[in-house]
């Protein structure tokens, strides 16, 4: 049988289409897509809504993506903003600009250099953070690296290795300083957490209310309700925890 | 039903297992979302699981991870029918239905070459239904037609099969599980029966 062949689509000024199956999807003006999409690449400069559910390979959103529906694909990229209302299913997901998901995060990895709010839960192999989050539900992981920036906020964190710590300022003089101007406007970099469940874990600049696990290392600037070990614990002097016990 | 409940610290003990594997399984979908049961203590929110189940099952996993990789597992465990066909010798080959079970299904079906994944859930329900020795064969159609027809509105959840009896007379119909239904004194349950588990069964019997 031969194959079809399927044409790409791509928007440059204003329109309004229906979506379909394509090889390319290139928006760089404005476009809104309505109906589902099927596509091997995903590609949004300009500004883009699509209401229905999405299924491509690589996608890379530099503008600003409105999708109205779930969104399945390999590789996502986010340098601009999207906003997903379903839930999102991807095996690399990059945000460095914003991203807010409406449902919940399914992927391999998930690396944040800029902000990404969740309503739901993110699933992830691993977990990179270098920039803040919200993510209402739980924060599920294989490994979980969190570099403070900000602020960032979590109802619960669960894995195997899970690490929370202020970002290395290992900057260059001149960009310390101006960060340090900045950082005098902008918030602290704090972690706030219900609970945290991991075999291995490390946190500082948190503010929790249970932390339970196998190894178990407070580092400073901690604030933590309940500890619960099954192996060690350690705590550095300046961090609060209110009640420790093994189990 | 109130189910016993395990906190997540005692599954835990018991099972010897790490957050890291339950948090991993969750991921995976091994462990549906609906056993995680969120309760407040005056340590704050806790996880509780409904004991049986979450016992059996994660001994389960346990038992079947070494020959089967995470994901063909939670093929297992995610009600999804699939798009699967099964050929008739493949059947009696593995074992998986009954010969008079089969030749049944074959006066009322006709001869099948092939079947697909939920046609042979329906036979698999059938089969049990009836070498259980409790129901007749004229109530075993009943609730393969009921299958046939009803499944459908139910896919990717989990129903349980009802089949009772008041004066003689046998009535049977899906719900979807959990369910609590109260009967007159007079009607007697006879087959109370979980797709979900059938489902897992009858992958797990396919997949060895």
């Amino acid at each position: 049988m031969e194959t079809q062949e399927t044409k790409d689509l791509k928007i440059f000024g204003i329109a309004n289409t229906t979506g379909g199956i394509f090889r390319d999807v290139v928006i760089n003006g404005t476009g809104r897509i309505s109906g589902d999409l099927e596509s091997e690449s995903l590609v949004v400069n300009g500004n883009a809504t699509i209401v229905g559910n999405i299924t491509t390979k690589k996608t890379k959103v530099s503008g600003n993506c409105t999708i109205d529906g779930s969104f399945a694909c390999d590789s996502f990229k986010v340098l601009g903003a999207s906003n997903i209302s379903g839930n999102l299913t991807a095996k690399n997901i990059s945000v460095e600009g914003y991203m807010k998901v409406v449902e919940s995060i399914k992927a391999e990895t998930v690396n944040v250099s800029g902000k990404l709010i969740t309503e739901g839960d993110c699933n992830a192999e691993t977990f990179g953070s270098v920039g803040t989050f919200e993510i209402e539900g739980l924060l599920n992981g294989d490994k979980i690296n969190i570099e403070l920036l900000g602020k960032c906020r979590a109802s619960e964190i669960g894995g195997a290795n899970i690490s929370i710590r202020r970002k290395n300022t290992d900057v260059p003089i001149l960009k310390q300083i101006l960060t340090s101007i900045i950082d005098g406007v902008k918030e602290k970099p704090l972690m706030q957490v219900e609970s945290i469940e991991g075999d291995e874990i490390y946190i500082s600049n948190t503010q929790a209310k249970v932390v339970r696990g196998k190894h178990v290392k407070i580092g400073p600037e901690c604030s933590v309700e309940l500890v619960e070990y099954s192996e060690d614990f350690e705590k550095a002097p300046d961090s609060k925890v209110h009640s420790s016990k093994r189990i | 039903m109130n189910e016993e409940l395990l906190s997540k610290k005692e599954l835990l003990e018991i099972t010897g297992i790490s957050y890291g594997s339950l948090y991993r399984w969750k991921r995976k979908n091994l462990i549906p979302e609906e056993w995680f049961i969120r309760k407040s203590t005056f340590t704050g929110q806790e996880t509780f699981f409904p004991k049986n189940k979450i016992l059996e099952r994660i001994d389960r996993i346990k038992n079947l991870k070494e020959d089967l990789s995470l994901d063909s597992l939670a093929e297992v465990f995610t009600p999804n029918l699939g798009t699967l066909k099964i050929s008739a010798e493949e059947i009696s080959k593995k074992g998986l239905i009954q010969k008079s079970s089969l030749d049944f299904y074959g006066q009322m079906r006709g001869k099948f070459k092939t079947l697909s994944f939920d046609n042979l859930l329906f036979l698999f329900v059938f089969d049990e239904m009836l070498q259980s020795g409790n129901v007749n064969l004229e109530e075993c159609k009943i609730a393969l037609i009921t299958l046939e027809e009803q499944y459908k509105g139910f896919e990717g959840k989990n129903c349980v099969l009802f089949l009772c009896r008041k004066a003689g007379i046998a009535t049977c119909f899906l719900a979807s599980s959990p369910v609590t239904i109260r009967f007159d004194h007079e009607t007697k349950v006879i087959i109370h029966l979980d797709l979900y588990e059938r489902i897992e069964k009858l992958k797990i019997k396919l997949q060895e």
